[in-house]
């Protein structure tokens, strides 16, 4: 299915795109995390497992879980924890 | 042009918008620092635990003392951390700071006040010198924390001293607040991040940007989780976006510049095109323009604050409004700072028809010193002092008045 990934914040100036298209098999949010990840550079950086990355699923905060459907728009976040 | 808003009105207005976060995260009592209780904490125990010697000495029971110099034989040792016997009539026990005093006692003599008389076998004997009157050097139990007592109240941000208070009645983990979400943007074109040109290479007109950096430590600070969205896209369709995937993740979007009257910038149409957007002329000096909204999202609504450009007016509207707000999502019911009486050593001759807020600095002699110049945009005058002078509308100072100090650890922290 086609759904569409959204990089937001410094995941984007790190992929150097805001947006793309992605084919995917990937039938959860994880998923789609560990298949971009795969990808390596900048994404597996960004996206990497140790860091705290908020996903959002069609414009509602989601975890990890959440099913993908065909046409979802998929955004990452990287949050600045404090302390 | 709509008159100025009073700042504690915009605050009551901010405040009533403030519904405190739903959900809460439990945390070891470790990582709880700066955290805010979400439930209260209630011991369980008593502290101490039973009554227990404050003195190094012998306990001993009154009856057996009725003048000093009397000579009692010395019937058991009691170090902190062992249980006594119960106290046989007619004797003393040695007793160690911090040991439970033993059932029959009800005086603790210390050692000073008495001679341990040698003997060749056991314990031997002790004269006492003195006549104890009832319960001295004991401390009872349950005097610092009673059973059931609420020793920390929902409500509570955490610091060093509490955390070691729940750790005293057993408790090891902490149900706290969820950290609020913040996603910062910055607008205006002139801003420079610093690293991307050198000082020498700055444009006429460019400016670096400061606001990001402080917003971001202060909020930091607060216990929130930031995204840092960098500077706020130049098309408007494109600002809307990043505004509307920013409301899904986030509880609050935090924009630094675009709010003023007037002023160039897609900030404010693109948050009417999603959500609500009230533009606030605030009576207060250095300050003024504030905005407040909210965009709309599943469930509710994530809220929308607009701070001005100009760093003091960013430093201080942080400070005095998003601060309490902030702090009231996470429950803390207390979010005025406090402002305490002390001396002006210095003239403000002028007065502002504003409530202004002068930064200034403790002296050695307690009173407080003016920064020479009040109307700079950058932070010297913040980094400098050690809070504010908060000064009604239209009241001028003169050297020896009374003013109102706050403190910037009331107001940062």
């Amino acid at each position: 299915m086609k759904i569409t990934v959204r990089y937001f914040a410094s995941i984007r100036e790190a992929i150097g795109q805001g947006s793309e298209a992605v084919e995917t098999a990937a039938t959860t949010l994880g998923a789609l995390r560990d298949e971009l990840i795969a990808r390596g550079g900048a994404h597996a950086s960004s996206l990497a497992r140790g860091r705290a990355v908020r996903m959002a699923l069609n414009q509602t905060l989601s975890d990890e879980s959440s099913t993908l459907a065909d046409g979802a728009e998929v955004a990452f976040f990287p949050p600045v924890t404090g302390g | 042009m709509k008159p100025l808003k009073p700042l504690d009105e915009a605050l009551a207005d901010l405040l009533a918008q403030a519904q405190p976060l739903p959900s809460t995260d439990t945390v070891t009592t470790f990582d709880a620092d700066g955290r805010v209780l979400a439930q209260s904490c209630v011991s369980a125990l008593q502290v101490p635990p039973q009554d227990n010697s404050s003195m190094d000495g012998y306990a001993v029971r009154r009856a057996d003392v009725a003048a000093a110099g009397v000579v009692l034989p010395v019937s058991q040792r009691i170090p902190a951390g062992s249980a006594g016997d119960s106290l046989l009539p007619g004797t003393a026990a040695r007793i160690f700071t911090g040991a439970p005093v033993p059932a029959g006692a009800d005086a603790i003599l210390m050692q000073e006040d008495c001679e341990a008389l040698a003997a060749a076998d056991g314990l031997g004997s002790v004269r006492i010198n003195a006549v104890p009157p009832a319960g001295q050097w004991i401390r009872s139990a349950g005097e610092d924390i009673t059973r059931g007592a609420v020793v920390l109240s929902a409500g509570t941000r955490l610091t060093p001293a509490e955390l070691g208070l729940a750790a005293s009645i057993g408790l090891h983990q902490l149900q706290v607040a969820r950290r609020p979400r913040v996603a910062l943007f910055s607008t205006g074109d002139e801003l420079v991040m610093p690293g991307e040109v050198p000082p020498e290479q700055m444009r006429p007109g460019a400016i670096y940007n400061s606001n990001r950096f402080f917003l971001r430590a202060m909020l930091l600070r607060l216990g929130c989780e930031v995204t840092d969205f960098g500077i706020v896209p130049d098309r408007r369709d494109a600002t809307i976006d990043a505004l509307r995937q920013a409301s899904s993740a986030h509880d609050l979007i935090l924009t630094s510049g675009g709010v003023s009257v007037g002023e160039e910038d897609h900030i404010k149409p693109a948050v009417e095109t999603l959500g609500t957007l009230d533009l606030w002329q605030i009576a207060m000096k250095p300050g003024k323009p504030f905005a407040y909204g909210q965009i709309p999202r599943e469930g509710g609504a994530a809220h929308f604050m607009g701070l001005p450009g100009n760093p003091v007016s960013s430093f201080l509207t942080f400070a005095l409004l998003v601060r309490p707000f902030v702090l009231r999502l996470q429950g803390v019911q207390d979010v005025a700072p406090q402002a305490v009486a002390v001396r002006a050593d210095f003239h403000w001759p002028k007065a502002d028809k504003r409530r202004e807020f002068l930064r200034v600095r403790l002296n050695a002699a307690g009173g407080l010193d003016l920064f020479s110049n009040q109307s700079s945009g950058v932070l010297t005058s913040a980094a400098w002092g050690d809070g504010v002078v908060d000064n009604p509308a239209g009241q001028t100072i003169a050297p020896g008045d009374t003013v109102q100090f706050i403190a910037f650890s009331e107001l940062l922290g």
